[in-house]
């Protein structure tokens, strides 16, 4: 049985589960990670929730319910919902409680009732997704919600359907999704700039609980406010221009909408935006475009205000909470619009440290849900320990280059298997070198050991298909077997991969191979640039002897002269370009006896591919192991 | 797994000649097993069965992930259509224009067309006085009528809309109709 986490959010929703023990964001039927909070009853009498709620909202204001979070648990005579009453194109009256009672569809309804309108889309949605019945939920509030507020919340929960396990702090949730429940005496503060609504929280993470020690904001200020001002700037620009004022028309309106949006999430990356909308309406002097940029800049300057209200608001929340700024551990980031890169810069100097924004901050409350609900269920817990190597494994391939065969940070037990070939021709034995570590070239890595597999039948380099498997069992040793794929004859070798190398070493080696990433990148490049002269070098000389009667001898020559030319180089060459150029050259060279094959005969004949029948034969090759001469085992 | 001591008992058991104890030491040190054996084949069942599951559930997402990215060039090229549609309904405008340049721009809309007729994207464009449909179609403003009966339904297509497979690339953007009486004494 799966325990739902969800962000019942003013203007979005959104839901999570804990499944194989990790979080997973649960999409609605429409195919989207969140859901409007928004309920409604058609003209039909239907009634619709989420995103569909909000595309009928314009014709059907009336019945159209929206910002619901910010009545629930509340008094009808509260300050905040008199204020609010005015603005809100639905009716609110008062109920027998003295509570809120919210007009649809010429009935009334309990803030709770709405709210649980929502909870059931998203609990039938989930259970369409995950294939099951969810019962149970855990709920996100905010940290200021009282216990009227949370109580209305659990209730809306009931009505909905669900066993609700429990009802957490949204700023608690974050903290939980980033995992910071488990480190102690720590503070963490929780900037959350949504949709609609500005939160900020203090917490102190003590033993086994997450305590809220402060917390303030601004139930009216939220991301739609800056949308609203960039709509307002394009239209203000678009006037002093054309002297046409379109944000009248409700298309040309939703235009504009549509564009800010666009340009606000690019200059989240980018430091200009076009703003085009060919064709955007037309007057007497005929059809008129709207073409601006709003540069990252003036975004900052529109956005400015708010920005700096938000801070404020944090300075004293962190001065509420008694603690000082420097006391401040972890600070994350939760909302749409924290991904705008000033609100980044100005969380980052007040709190003078990075802030955590590696969690999708739409989704990082309910993915703490999520995480709070895997905990009761014990998931965590009952979990097998598996490891991971730290570096990864390969073998010595051709030119001393390390090929690796089993990736760092691979969970084990693993098993890979790759077939390689020989370097020359006739062949008879490989060596294998098995090394570990994530330097490109194989003398940088660790020697795990090496053995020789021989016995290979001779024949062309590239030819023969040896397969070498690495096996890694659950207590890290390796064991690593080469096959000749042509005789089964076969050769292994059993490493205690752990042996030798302690967790500094590991450390070490992945630091040198981080600092040694560009040369090490080079120096791989010009083995790769050899390898490949060397692989032409091969084939232009095959060619040469077999059609050695039937090209002019002109062609010949040259082919021969660029072969001296690329030897003469290759083995001493440091410059890849110089390499790369010489190859490069002696591949048109090569062209040059195709074409004279083909004028020569009417039907030429068909040069021989380099690797026949071995089309699963990997670019690396073995080295010869010369030492060994032909000394079988 | 059972412990050395678990092992000694059963094995000090197995040298007195009690041959109860002896009975009873190793059916205790079997049942331990039996149970491990069962923890363990469940686990090891489990893994495999979660392995499997995740194979199946990541091809799903790659497709998801594939339709996702598909939707989204849709969705821009649907803008570039928006702004062709523009252009022609204003229709004194786009008449103005020389033969030769209407006919360019028709062959560019339609070629453009085409790459959505191609890959299986069908238009959302309702008529006047069909239904209304929230999962198509996006509500842009009112036309008021006295007309009762039209109460509701769409007066107008503003802006075409899109699918594909039947999920929505866009909705339309349309005009709806919403009755007023004329005189306000009316019932």
């Amino acid at each position: 049985m799966k325990i739902l986490g969800i962000d019942l959010g003013t203007t979005n929703s959104a839901m999570a589960i804990v499944e194989g023990g990790q979080p997973k964001i649960i999409e609605n039927t429409e195919g989207n990670r969140t859901t409007p909070s928004i309920a409604a009853l058609a003209k039909n009498k239907e009634r619709l929730v989420g995103l569909t709620a909000k595309r009928q909202a314009v014709t059907n204001p009336e019945n159209t319910i929206f910002g619901v979070k910010r009545l629930i648990g509340h008094r009808y005579d509260d300050p905040g919902v008199q204020k609010d009453k005015g603005s809100l194109p639905f009716k609110i009256s008062q109920g027998g409680d003295s509570g809120v009672l919210v007009a649809m569809g010429g009935k009334d309804y309990r803030p709770e009732e709405i709210s649980a309108m929502i909870l059931q889309k998203l609990k039938t949605d989930a259970e369409a997704k995950l294939g099951e019945k969810i019962t149970e939920a855990i709920i996100t509030v905010p940290a200021y919600f009282n216990d009227a507020q949370r109580k209305a919340t659990k209730d809306a929960g009931k009505i909905a359907g669900f066993d609700v396990k429990r009802i957490i702090n949204e700023p608690t949730a974050a903290a939980l999704a980033y995992g910071f429940n488990s480190k102690k005496n720590e503070q963490i503060a929780v900037y959350d700039f949504g949709g609609g609504t500005f939160d900020v929280s203090v917490l102190e993470v003590g033993d086994d609980v997450i305590e809220v020690k402060s917390t303030d904001g601004d139930s009216h200020m939220g991301g739609e406010d800056i949308d609203r001002d960039i709509i307002k700037w394009i239209g203000d620009e678009y006037k002093k221009e054309s002297g046409i004022d379109v944000t009248k028309d409700a298309l040309a309106l939703q235009r504009l909408k549509e564009a800010a949006e666009k340009a606000k999430h690019e200059l989240s990356t980018t430091s200009e935006s076009e703003i085009n909308i060919p064709f955007i309406t037309s007057d007497a002097t005929g059809p008129k475009h709207l073409l601006l940029k709003l540069s990252r800049a003036k975004l900052e300057e529109i956005a400015r205000p708010y920005i700096d209200r938000s801070i404020e608001i944090t300075k004293r929340a962190v001065k509420e909470s008694s603690f000082d700024m420097k006391d401040i551990d972890e600070v994350i980031l939760v909302g749409g619009q924290t991904r705008m890169p000033a609100i980044v810069d100005a969380v980052r100097a007040l709190f003078g440290k990075e802030p955590n924004k590696s969690i999708n901050p739409d989704e990082v409350v309910a993915v703490g849900a999520a995480i709070q609900a895997g905990i009761m269920q014990g998931d965590v817990k009952d979990v097998l320990l598996l490891d991971v190597i730290p570096l990864s494994f390969g073998i010595e391939t051709m030119g001393g280059v390390a090929t690796k065969l089993i990736e760092k940070n691979t969970t084990i037990p693993a098993s890979r298997s790759q077939i390689f070939s020989t370097a020359s021709d006739n062949q008879t034995q490989v060596e294998i070198h098995v090394v570990q570590g994530e330097r490109p070239m194989s003398s940088d890595n660790k020697s795990l050991g090496r053995f020789v597999l021989d016995g290979i039948p001779p024949a062309p380099r590239g030819m023969p298909q040896v397969e070498v498997s690495f096996d890694i069992d659950a207590n890290g040793i390796l064991s690593v077997k080469a096959k000749d794929k042509a005789t089964g004859k076969e050769q292994s070798i059993k490493i205690q991969a752990s042996s030798g190398l302690s967790d500094a070493d590991i450390e070490r080696m992945k630091r040198e191979a981080e600092e040694n990433a560009d040369a090490d990148s080079k120096k791989k490049e010009l083995i790769e640039a050899k390898n490949l002269a060397e692989q032409l070098i091969y084939t232009a000389e095959k060619s040469m002897r077999e059609l050695a009667e039937k090209l002019p001898e002109d062609v010949k020559k040259g082919v021969q002269e660029k072969i001296d030319a690329l030897k003469k180089i290759k083995d001493a060459a440091t410059d890849v370009a110089v390499l790369k150029s010489e190859t490069e050259a002696l591949s048109l060279e090569m062209q040059k006896m195709g074409k004279a094959m083909a004028e020569n005969q009417a039907n030429p004949p068909k040069s021989e591919p380099e690797k026949a029948g071995a089309e699963n034969v990997r670019d690396a090759e073995f080295e010869e192991k010369k030492e060994d001469g032909d000394e079988k085992k | 797994m059972l412990n050395d001591d678990e092992l000694k008992n059963a094995a000090n058991a197995s040298e007195s000649s009690d041959s109860e104890n002896v009975s009873n030491a190793t059916g205790e040190a079997l049942e331990k097993c039996k149970t491990e054996r069962a923890e363990y084949l469940a686990g090891w069942q489990r893994a495999q069965a979660d392995y499997a599951n995740l194979e199946r559930e990541s091809a799903r997402e790659r497709d998801a992930e594939a339709e996702r990215a598909r939707i989204k060039i849709f969705r821009q090229i649907a803008e570039v259509l928006d702004g062709f549609e523009r252009a022609f309904s204003d229709k004194e405008s786009w008449n103005s224009a020389p033969e030769s340049w209407r006919s360019g721009m028709t062959g560019i809309y339609e070629k453009t067309r085409a790459i959505f007729r191609e890959h299986g994207v069908e238009e959302i464009s309702p008529a006047k006085g069909d239904a209304f449909d929230p999962t198509l179609h996006d509500s842009m403003m009112i036309e008021n009528t006295a007309d009762q009966a039209k109460d509701g339904l769409i007066s107008e297509t503003m802006q075409k809309g899109y699918r594909i497979n039947g999920r929505v690339v866009r909705p339309a953007s349309v005009k709806i109709f919403s009755h007023t009486p004329e005189s306000p004494s009316s019932p």
